[in-house]
């Protein structure tokens, strides 16, 4: 609140600032345009009114000496105040590879743009998963005190290898009345854009000659802002953007292949790849104390897979080359940290000594739509190693703590692997999994009497679902993990007591995770008149965080498939009887499911239901039949009960 | 592979939309290595039995982690230096080191990075492994990257200095390679900072408040203080801690403090940690020599543990006539200029023929406006002062009168000057320093109940020993009154909820109650006072209600968003929100109450059973205290702050062709010496009336009540999920 507060007497110790010569600092002409845009963007309290990126190719070496084709970056963006109070800022990525020459700021008064700023603020952005990287931004302030106020800002960045230019998207976090990315190409560059998810958008798309070059330009008009919302798919999916797959150049009378295809890529990966310097020789003893008492293959490649899952952290240090280029073996191996490329590197070359045929692997995780048939650097963003072995080839990861051979991670399936394989590669695809290899199961049985609801209930995790609990569980302190595991018993519900908790063995990743106890739910009990209203479905699993509000835009992304399975078993003493239970719900649509239904035999009632999530993501056009499927399992939940005299 | 170089849209979004700190980050410079390591070589060299120990206690083989031992050695050292000793510095060293035995993957993590700081070439750091077979291995310091946010770097790593020296200290962090359950983490630091201490005639430390308990289990604990001859300390232990040892070594005076077999820290609820565990509490104050009055601070040479209230009353009094010379945050003018502003507006608006009890309205809330509008931030002392002087203008007499923080210590154990809480009497009735959404004697929590002394008319006179009045329940009401319906689905309720509060539950409320409502801009009607653009010239002033207005929208749009996500917290479920109406602000003397109605529709309140349906009325109290297995033995007294009434009134109407039942069960009548929850249903005209209080009617129970405490707040628990049946009229 304050801070509003504060925004009111800034704007006060500003007012001078605003003026010129006791004028407004915004001329007729924007303010009306500001008005106009105002009607458009009603929410919003700025807008971008242009943003211009030209890219012009130039030949240049990288730091290996190589031949590479350098870019630069001329670009402008205009913002105009649509409201009397905007704050906002505007920043430009850059590190080693992309230099940023230049960021100026104009700001507008009347007329006249006057420079107010020659460098933004330098600050360093580091992803949290990530111990060092070399990603920074520059960023200007912006504090608009007047609708109509209008600033721009200019920037040159230099790329030292083209590689690096991997995508552009026409979206950004504030709507843009007009937005144009330019692309100068020489005749001596042989260049693609790759157009995604341009279906649906509407982008204007030019091409004209311009010297010995020729100019594509890719332009659109007023596009909403991309706003972040909770579990939302990446933008990559759903946004138009171009990835710029840079073939071939000319140098000379040579032709220099860069990305020409899949193949190009894999031998600039596999230069980097050869850059490690590995030395295996510390490592034998190792990999043979290791498997020294493992009598099957299957048993050395686990323990050989386990023990860099176990022994190996996750530090990742990203620094120009250094992040592209796997650490050598000997030194994951000496300092038991590294980052994907450390520990796939030191897994590969674990499993060659032991005598398979392991090899180093590029993927892209799902966060990424593409495969390798763009050879574009941004389609990769991960390294794991796969294994030839039984005529199949395992994927081992050793970034996926507690996860047991032949199990891969959601985030890598489906996706295409580029295996390395000396001068050639192949390419093969990680399978998919079932919802129902992922399951949380909970079986239970409770006892009605006159005054207390108790049983007992067993729970069960399998699949990934087993994965993420010993991710969890495991990395905790050793004395909070019995209450842990009590605490998953009660399921987040402060009306039930569980007491005699036992486990399966959780020092095993390879077999389902069992927990198990006694229940009391007493407190669940509404006496009313002479009967009882008894909620037995105590965890139920709706999912309300995938609930989409009215302004929701994007689709839900869960990041995995996965089955709840339940089955409660009520009870009842002698002389009564169950009444009134609901009818069976059935839900079936492609991706995602729901059955529930209860049942009597005897003196006891039998609840089952089963909600699967087929398929990880709920696409956009199909929030609104979500929401409904949610709202039925909730009211399904929510069901009571009646238990009166037989 | 770096995902980072395509780094996310969605990151940098964040980062940027939140205004999260960014790290900017540097590998550490190649030179500074070699200073590190051989500055750290002194406390390597040391020997130490305490470090030799290699195996947890058997009760402790389940801990996280264990400290062998964490010592601190803190050096005051006053050099001169340069042409005849013109220079004066006061050189702080700090040599720190501990021993770590990992147990489990949980202090892996934990110590996987370790933090140390290089600021000045003195500055030393390092730190070995040992290994489960025996081998120890050094830590290299070539991957150490600096860090931007120093308060996240541990409480282990960071120098005993930097609070007073912090502004340019650098800190690196660096990843600790094979670093496995069952190893033995060593580390040492040396931290060397200097103040310029020619021109100061003194320099206070900031207060430490060393709880013995740690987030991990110490076999031996020890702070070493060591200083010259014009340092001066104060320590106080309490709740069974041990005392510091004075000894001498040449000119410098020797404090030890050592405490050993000490059980982990454990989170518990409603425990002051402060007031209730051992704890060690010590301050430093250097000065050039001179004895001076204000410190709290014994003579030199002596360890001061505690002042009597002829001493208290001599410092704070001290303390208090200087006030007027000191600078209120965010004005760029001291208490006495701003007393002289405030003072001649008052008199503009008729100060000088107002009554005197008008006028002490009129000083406070002249105050109250300055933090409103102006941002002004003052101590409870600054306003002491500076109510004081506004009323001294008028000869009105005023008291004033000095306690503790009741969250911190008790007048008793006061040993800092920061421990002390300010307030006046003024005409029997007691005055604390407003808030932003105050009233004129509105209680400060801190406060109420304490001992405290009212402070004479001289340094010399003996303060008089008072008890200031107590809350009680009935002060601190929160009152909510909800209409409910049953929607047309049958899937949500529909509310119509009047909420009002009054003493320390309107304080506490008022900051989320007030969020984007525009009180900065109605505050000076509240009492009365002149327009906040009296004598702006017109351009600005037209410029500011121009950003009035467009707040104003801005928080127009905002509140519902803002109060849905609020309620969707209160009933752990969906809610739809209508309307916000700020009935009365509770910022005004005469209309102390704040009053609030909301428009809403809440879900997952109807349960279906059949044809029947179930309705949890009392779920529209919002989720109620619940006590956890783990907190229903008590090893502490509770403190819950204050005693305080809450009372839900809901009217129901029963929809049309459907009986009710299941009343019988909404009865309550639990009453105790520490609280109370009562509740009853009625039916008159269609209409089912759920009558509930709850009432905590202490701000302390004693651990041997606590079952008193139970039953009240189990009661109130449970009585969340009993519902109501409303049953289709045949």
């Amino acid at each position: 609140m304050r801070s509003f507060a504060f925004a009111l007497i800034m704007a006060l110790t500003l007012a001078p600032a605003l003026t010129l010569c006791g004028q407004s600092a915004v001329s007729p002409d924007d303010l009306t345009e500001s008005l106009r845009l105002r009607k458009k963007f009603k929410d919003e309290a700025y807008v971008a009114l242009r943003i211009t990126e030209k890219y012009t190719f130039e030949k240049g070496v990288n730091e290996f000496k190589q031949p590479v084709v350098t870019v630069k970056e001329t670009g402008e963006a205009e913002f105009i105040g649509l409201k009397d109070i905007a704050i906002f800022q505007y920043y430009k990525f850059h590190n080693r590879f992309v230099k940023l020459k230049s960021f100026t700021r104009y700001d507008k008064y009347q007329n006249k743009y006057i420079l107010t700023g020659k460098r933004g603020f330098d600050q360093s952005v580091t992803d949290e998963n990530t111990f060092f990287d070399d990603s920074r931004v520059q960023v200007y302030s912006f504090r608009f005190l007047e609708k109509g106020k209008v600033a721009k800002m200019n920037w040159v960045s230099e790329y030292t290898d083209g590689k690096y230019l991997t995508r552009n998207f026409f979206h950004e976090p504030f709507p843009v009345v007009e937005k144009v990315l330019e692309y100068e190409v020489p005749e001596w560059l042989d260049i693609q854009f790759v157009e995604k998810n341009f279906q649906g958008y509407k982008v204007e798309k030019t091409r004209r000659p311009s010297g010995k070059a020729t100019i594509y330009s890719f332009k659109v008009k007023e596009y909403p802002a991309l706003k972040n919302e909770a579990n939302d798919l990446g933008i990559a999916y759903t946004h138009p953007h171009i990835l710029t797959q840079i073939k071939s150049f000319t140098n000379g009378a040579e032709k220099i292949n860069v990305f020409q295809n899949t193949a190009d890529l894999y031998k600039w990966y596999s230069q980097l790849y050869k850059m490690a310097g590995n030395d295996v020789s510390p490592l034998k003893t190792q990999v043979n104390q290791i498997t020294a008492n493992k009598k099957t293959d299957e048993e050395k490649i686990k323990a050989i897979y386990y023990w860099v899952q176990d022994n190996i952290r996750y530090i990742a240090y990203e620094d120009g080359y250094a992040g592209y280029i796997p650490a050598s073996t000997q030194e994951v191996f000496s300092v038991k940290y590294g980052d994907c490329k450390g520990m796939a590197n030191l897994l590969t070359e674990m499993l060659k000594i032991a005598g398979y045929d392991a090899r180093f692997t590029w993927i892209g995780t799902r966060h990424l739509p593409y495969d390798h048939s763009i050879p574009v650097m941004c389609v990769d963003n991960h390294a794991i190693t796969a294994l030839y072995f039984k005529n199949k080839v395992w994927f081992l990861d050793g970034t996926e703590k507690y996860n047991p051979l032949g199990e891969d991670a959601y985030r890598i399936q489906g996706k295409s692997a580029l295996i390395e394989k000396g001068e050639a590669f192949e390419e093969v695809k990680v399978p998919l999994s079932k919802a129902t290899d992922h399951v949380i199961r909970t079986v239970a049985t409770l006892q009605l009497e006159d005054n207390s609801l108790k049983g007992h209930v067993k729970f069960t995790l399998t699949g990934n679902e087993r994965k993420d609990f010993h991710q969890h569980y495991q990395e905790m302190p050793q004395y909070a993990q019995q209450d842990y595991l009590k605490e998953i018993l009660e399921f987040g519900n402060t009306n039930l007591k569980a007491s005699q908790i036992k486990s399966s063995d959780l020092t095993n990743r390879e077999i389902p995770v069992v927990i198990e106890g006694d229940i009391d739910l007493t407190n669940n009990i509404n006496h009313i008149g002479n009967d009882q209203y008894v909620h037995i479905d105590f965890f139920p699993k709706n999912l309300s965080r995938y609930m989409p509000d009215e302004k929701r835009q994007k689709g839900f992304d869960f990041e995995s498939v996965f089955a709840f399975e339940d089955e409660l078993e009520l009870v009842l003493p002698a002389g009564k009887k169950c009444i009134d239970l609901p009818e069976k719900l059935t839900i079936d649509r492609p991706g995602y499911s729901f059955v529930g239904s209860y049942e009597t035999t005897g003196n006891k009632v039998r609840l089952k239901k089963t909600l699967t999530i087929k398929e990880s993501v709920i696409p956009a056009d199909q929030l609104a039949d979500w929401k409904v499927f949610l709202e039925s399992i909730r009211e399904f939940n929510s069901y009571l009960l009646t238990i009166t005299k037989s | 592979m770096q995902s980072i170089r395509s780094l996310s849209i969605g990151l940098l979004l964040s980062l940027l939309a939140t205004g999260s700190s960014l790290y900017a980050q540097e590998m550490i410079d190649e030179d500074f290595l070699d200073a590190l390591s051989e500055n750290a070589k002194e406390v390597w060299t040391e020997t130490d039995q305490d470090f030799t120990v290699s195996k947890s206690p058997a009760k402790w083989m389940d801990e996280s982690a264990v400290a062998v031992a964490y010592k601190k050695h803190i050096l005051f050292d006053k050099k001169r230096s340069g042409l005849l000793g013109g220079k004066e510095k006061l050189v702080l060293v700090e040599r720190k080191h501990m021993k770590v035995i990992l147990q489990d993957r949980q202090a892996v993590n934990d110590f996987s990075e370790l933090y140390f700081r290089y600021s000045s070439k003195m500055d030393g750091f390092g730190a070995v492994v040992y290994k489960t077979d025996g081998t120890k291995k050094e830590i290299p310091l070539t991957r150490a990257v600096s860090i931007e946010d120093n308060d996240n770097v541990p409480e282990f790593f960071k120098s005993f200095f930097d609070q007073n020296v912090s502004n340019r200290n650098e800190y690196y962090k660096v990843p600790v390679a094979d670093l496995l359950p069952g190893d033995q983490l060593e580390f040492v630091s040396v931290t060397s900072s200097t103040l310029d201490v020619k021109k100061t005639p003194y320099y206070t430390f900031d207060p430490q408040y060393e709880l013995c308990q740690k987030v991990m289990p110490l076999m031996v604990h020890k702070i070493v203080i060591e200083t010259d001859n014009n340092s001066f300390i104060t320590a106080r232990s309490i709740n069974g801690a041990p005392d510091f040892q004075q000894s001498m070594n040449g000119d410098f005076t020797v404090y030890t403090w050592t405490d050993k077999d000490r059980d982990r820290l454990k989170d518990a609820n409603f425990v002051n940690e402060y007031l209730v565990l051992p704890m060690v509490k010590f301050q430093i104050i250097y000065t050039d020599g001179r004895d001076i009055k204000s410190l709290f601070a014994g003579s030199k040479g002596q360890m001061k543990s505690s002042f009597d209230s002829k001493e208290i009353g001599e410092k704070a009094f001290a303390n208090y006539i200087a006030t007027g010379r000191t600078y209120v945050y965010g004005a760029s003018a001291t208490v006495d200029m701003i007393a002289g502003g405030l003072w001649n507006k008052m008199k503009n608006n008729g100060a000088k023929d107002v009554t005197e009890e008008d006028l002490i309205k009129m000083a406070y809330y002249y105050i109250r406006h300055t933090q409103v509008f102006n941002n002004y931030y003052y101590s409870d002392q600054q306003f002491v002062y500076l109510m004081a002087k506004l009323l001294g203008e008028r000869k009105i007499t005023s008291e004033v009168v000095v306690t503790t923080p009741n969250n911190i210590t008790v007048p008793a154990n006061l040993l800092f000057e920061s421990e002390l809480a300010w307030c006046l009497r003024i005409k029997g009735k007691f005055v604390f320093k407003a808030t932003e959404h105050s009233n004129l004697y509105d209680v400060d929590e801190r406060m109420t109940g304490n001992e405290a002394y009212v402070l004479g008319g001289t340094i010399k006179a003996l303060p008089e020993k008072i008890v200031i009045p107590d809350s009680k329940a009935d002060d601190n009401k929160g009152l909510f009154q909800c209409q409910v319906t049953l929607d047309t689905s049958k899937k949500w309720v529909n509310v119509v909820r009047t909420s009002a509060y009054t003493g320390i539950q309107k304080e506490r409320n008022s900051g989320y109650a007030m969020r984007f409502t525009p009180y900065m801009f109605t505050d000076s009607r509240t009492y009365f006072g002149p327009d906040d653009m009296e004598g702006v010239p017109q351009k600005y002033a037209d410029q500011f209600y121009q950003q009035k207005k467009a707040l104003t929208d801005e928080f127009k749009e905002r509140k519902p968003d803002y109060m849905k996500q609020q309620l969707e917290r209160e009933f752990d479920g969906p809610v739809t929100y209508q309307n916000f109406d700020m009935v009365a602000e509770g910022r005004s003397f005469k209309k102390p109450e704040m009053m609030f109605r909301e428009t809403f529709q809440v879900g997952g309140l109807i349960r279906k059973a059949g044809k029947k349906l179930l309705v949890n009325l009392s779920g529209l109290m919002g989720g109620q205290l619940h006590i956890n297995e783990d907190d229903r033995l008590r090893e502490f007294d509770a403190d819950l702050r204050y005693p305080r009434k809450l009372r839900w009134q809901i009217n129901f109407t029963i929809p049309a062709g459907y009986t009710v039942d299941g009343l019988k069960e909404l009865t309550n009548n639990i009453d105790t010496e520490a609280g109370s929850f009562i509740s009853s249903a009625t039916v008159k005209d269609n209409v089912l009336t759920l009558d509930i209080q709850k009432i905590y009617k202490t701000s302390q129970v004693k651990r041997e009540n606590w079952g008193q405490m139970l039953a009240f707040v189990d009661a109130a628990d449970a009585f969340t999920n009993r519902l109501i049946l409303l049953k289709p009229a045949q």
